[in-house]
């Protein structure tokens, strides 16, 4: 029988864009590796009508699937650990077209995020949500898991870029929402499913809101001796109103992991903490935020502040932020990226709890975040052959999640619910809050087969409290559910 | 039964007081389990509820304008539910309940140097839920975006009487379903808001603004197209039509000597006829703002930039010199006046025309011979199977779903 609809798939799709078996590996976790499962299949639509006969074969055979972009999620949104089939955007790579009247792009899911600011750049435009992974990272997923990045502090994440979008639903229907008004003609369908996770259906059409490239930009760094410093610094900056496009913090044990790796920025080795500031805009505007941002830090006891000289400066400065999570590769070879948010006016408290946490643990623990937006991420380097380190890694990471809670921060700033922090939905929202998301998706997928057993706990969450340590069944060293 | 008598039944059975908004007999809940209770009985009554927040955006669905038998909905007002929950400065958001003015929430942002994220007409007299439930942004949306950007979370009840919260209180949270921006615009009819969480801007230190006589509107929207690509930080830019004058307005506002230097930028592009406003730049603005408002317009016509400057063409050629239009340059809104208050009852034949090319054209002031227009037709069946799962008996969406509509 599975063999039968596998062949009608490849009809569909070509056979070479059916993937089985241990061809398929590749594909068995995304970016939070702690969590692999193996599916049926993978299938790579080219286009929206290659989707919409996929879902509907799919439908008609009553298969779970888990919509894919990149797997550069690091939450287990795009593992498919209940089997069924996954299904990726890695062919929808067209670029339709950029409007420069309408500052519009309209892309295929598949195209990769850094692509799309190239492609923008001749017209004078860009695309702003800037995640880490932007290299690699697809424009699908991006909408999928409502991505932030750096820059998001002045811009905005994916979801406040998105104009429209086209969407195949479980039953392999199209929803055109590609309108070319600003505002929806009745409910806001485009920002409920940008951030719901691959729940509601496969993203294979959008079109993006560009940015005007900016006349000036000016990065600073400055050099704290302690992060607890250069996180009072932010926060006075942020009470402050500074109008910065970015304000990122990187620690000690990450400087030093970038420093080592390619992606060697001249941050200084030894400090405990640099802080990066970019602003953009107007040439006037811009200094006087930088000239703020300056006075801040001198104020905070930076022992060092520098402008970068020139874009290729502000580029490597940038690299290096980017390439932390790669880079702390040379820590250990695993790496627990934490993605919790915390109060502006108590990031100082929450990191400190941060490094506490980790260091009863003996972890080693690294902090590179988007402070501006109090979106954290303590990161921490593991070996998950290590069966008892893996455990205090998920115990740490599950203490610094309520530590957020508990002072009214969230769960997830940028890298979504997955499968890593479902369990803990029951720690934000009481039973009635899951449940009136659940109708939502019973709304539109009534029979549960788009991503199962993500973001929202099956159970009551006076069950899941008493389940105890959420995923540790997932933890072993080979990774298995 | 008629309106009135229903809500009687319904207040004295749920102990909800009465009260009266323009004009209307209005269900007035104190408190959530107040709240509760009319739901409930209005379950059991098959009584359709029409959230109104405090009536300020009536003209799109005047339950009177119902005419077919127990399919009038009975207003209800959150505005006895009113106050800021949470505004701590540093945090750059707000907390607050829906019947809270929108004005009294500017008030309370302003000394910590914030202000809303979208400037609005009829501040004192709209609500935060209203203006959430009916979708609303301002013409700063040009540089802020629209409102619906800036909701963070809700809390909400639903016909069956759950109550449920989305989002945080958080600039950042992407934890679970943004069911907030499903509420957003909804017009109540998935559930009623109770309270919401918006993130602030800064007050900028400095306004400016500028406004240019022009010779219609369509040649209007070419020169405002040609100043937006001079100056890409204006904050906001409009064209007016009233009493026959075609007016082209924008502002600035940010740092101060960067508005400075962009001012001159500006009136470079305009061409050197314009009138500039550096005192009075603020009450330029709210006057701009104030003209936009939808009660004064019957229809709402959207369209992408390019498609305006056609319509916009069409419509001067089709419409009498005296009709009012107001123009959001940003979002390509295009609002028209009718001459009197009289709800818009026939479809005109402009709108015909202008529906092939636009996308969206909404009556504002509508008779209930044209309420599908209100809802248009949804692009799949998400509309339905959502409106169903979350309000399963009918009561809030029924507006949406009346006889009145499928006619």
């Amino acid at each position: 029988m599975t063999e039968a609809w596998i062949n009608e798939l490849r009809n569909i799709v070509g056979p070479r864009n059916v993937i089985t078996g241990s061809d398929s590996l590749a594909w068995e976790s995304d970016g939070f590796s702690l969590v692999r499962g193996q599916g049926i299949a993978i299938v790579l639509p080219l286009d929206t009508s290659e989707t919409v006969r996929v879902m509907q074969l799919l439908a008609k055979e009553g298969v779970p699937l888990v919509p894919r972009g990149a797997g550069t999620g690091l939450t287990g949104g795009a593992s498919p650990v209940q089997g069924g089939v996954t299904v990726g955007t890695a062919r929808m790579r067209r670029i339709f077209g950029i409007d420069p009247i309408e500052r519009t792009a309209h892309v295929q899911a598949g195209v990769v995020n850094s692509d799309l600011s190239l492609a923008a750049k001749p017209h004078g435009l860009f695309y702003a949500p800037d995640p880490s992974s932007q290299a690699a990272c697809t424009l699908g997923g991006n909408v999928a898991n409502n991505s932030g990045g750096p820059h998001c502090f002045m811009h905005g994440a994916t979801t406040r870029h998105v104009r429209g979008l086209k969407l195949v639903d479980a039953q392999g229907e199209i929803l055109d929402l590609l309108t070319s008004h600003a505002d929806p003609a009745g409910l806001d369908l485009v920002g409920l499913i940008s951030g719901s996770e691959g729940m509601f259906g496969v993203v294979t059409e959008i079109n993006f809101r560009l940015e005007v490239l900016p006349e000036e930009i000016q990065t600073i760094i400055a050099v704290f001796s302690s992060l607890d410093a250069a996180c009072d610094c932010v926060s006075e900056a942020i009470a402050a109103h500074i109008e910065a496009s970015a304000i990122e913090i990187l620690d000690k044990l990450t400087i030093t992991a970038v420093e080592d790796s390619v992606f060697a920025a001249g941050y200084p080795r030894g400090a405990e903490a640099v802080l990066l500031v970019e602003a953009e805009g107007g040439a006037l505007e811009v200094q006087e935020t930088i000239d703020l941002v300056l006075q801040l830090a001198k104020k905070h006891e930076a022992i060092e502040t520098r402008r970068a000289s020139d874009g290729a400066e502000r580029a490597r400065l940038w690299a290096g932020r980017k390439g932390a999570f790669g880079a702390m590769g040379r820590v250990a070879p695993d790496l627990y990226v934490a993605d919790v948010v915390a109060p502006r006016t108590r990031l100082r408290e929450i990191v400190h709890l941060a490094v506490e946490i980790a260091a009863e643990r003996n972890l080693r623990l690294g902090n590179v975040f988007h402070a501006g937006d109090g979106n954290l991420h303590p990161n921490i380097a593991y070996d998950r052959r290590d069966e008892d380190e893996v455990r205090r890694v998920l115990e740490a990471g599950r203490l610094i999640m309520e530590a957020c809670i508990e002072r009214g921060g969230s769960l997830t700033g940028e890298h979504g619910v997955g499968l890593e922090k479902m369990t803990h939905m029951c720690d934000l929202f009481d039973d009635d809050d899951l449940s009136v998301m659940h109708r939502v998706r019973d709304a539109l997928d009534p029979k549960r087969r788009m991503n199962p057993t993500k973001v929202l706990p099956l159970r009551a969450c006076r069950e899941v409290r008493n389940a105890g340590l959420p995923l540790s069944p997932m933890a072993s060293p080979e990774g298995k559910l | 039964m008629s309106p009135a008598e229903c809500a009687l039944r319904l207040s004295q059975a749920s102990g909800c007081a009465l009260g009266e908004t323009r004009g209307l007999t209005c269900l007035e809940p104190r408190d959530h389990a107040q709240l509760a209770a009319v739901l409930k009985e209005a379950r059991q009554q098959s009584s359709p509820l029409l959230p109104i927040g405090s009536g300020s955006q009536l003209a799109w669905c005047r339950p009177d304008a119902f005419k077919t038998p127990g399919f009038t909905p009975i207003p209800i007002s959150l505005i006895q539910l009113s106050g800021i929950i949470e505004q701590i400065p540093g945090e750059g958001t707000i907390t607050a309940q829906a019947g809270t003015a929108w004005s009294d929430l500017i008030s309370a942002v302003a000394p910590s140097g914030e202000r809303l994220p979208a400037d609005l007409p009829a501040a004192e007299s709209s609500t935060l839920g209203g203006v959430l439930g009916s979708g609303r942004s301002g013409p700063d949306r040009m540089k802020y975006g629209p409102l619906r950007h800036h909701v963070l979370g809700m809390q909400v009840m639903l016909s069956d009487g759950t109550l449920a919260k989305s989002g945080g209180r958080q600039v950042k949270n992407v934890t679970g379903f943004d069911l907030h921006r499903l509420y957003t615009g909804s017009r109540g009819t998935l559930a009623i808001i109770l309270e919401a969480s918006l993130r602030l801007v800064a007050e900028p230190q400095r306004e400016w603004s500028f406004s240019l006589p022009v010779a219609d509107c369509a040649k209007g929207l070419v020169k405002a197209l040609e100043v937006k690509q001079a100056m890409p930080r204006l904050t906001w830019l409009v064209l007016t039509r009233a009493e026959s004058r075609v007016l082209l307005r924008g502002g600035l506002a940010g740092c101060a000597s960067q508005v400075g230097a962009d001012q001159e930028q500006v009136m470079a592009a305009l061409g050197g006829s314009a009138e500039a406003f550096d005192l009075e730049a603020t009450r330029q603005r709210r006057d701009a703002t104030e003209a936009g408002s939808e009660n004064l317009f019957a229809w709402d016509i959207q369209g992408s930039l390019r498609q305006c400057s056609t319509l916009l063409g069409d419509l001067e050629a089709q419409l009498p010199a005296s009709t009012d239009l107001w123009v959001d340059c940003s979002a390509g809104r295009i609002l028209v006046g009718v001459d009197g208050n009289e709800p818009v009852r026939v479809r005109p034949s402009w709108a015909e025309s202008i529906t092939e090319q636009a996308a969206l054209v909404r009556p504002l002031r509508v008779s209930s011979d044209l309420h599908a227009d209100h809802f248009p037709s949804d692009p799949s069946t998400w509309t339905t199977r959502l409106t169903q799962g979350l309000d399963p008996a009918g009561i809030l969406s029924s507006s949406a779903s009346s006889p009145d509509r499928q006619s």
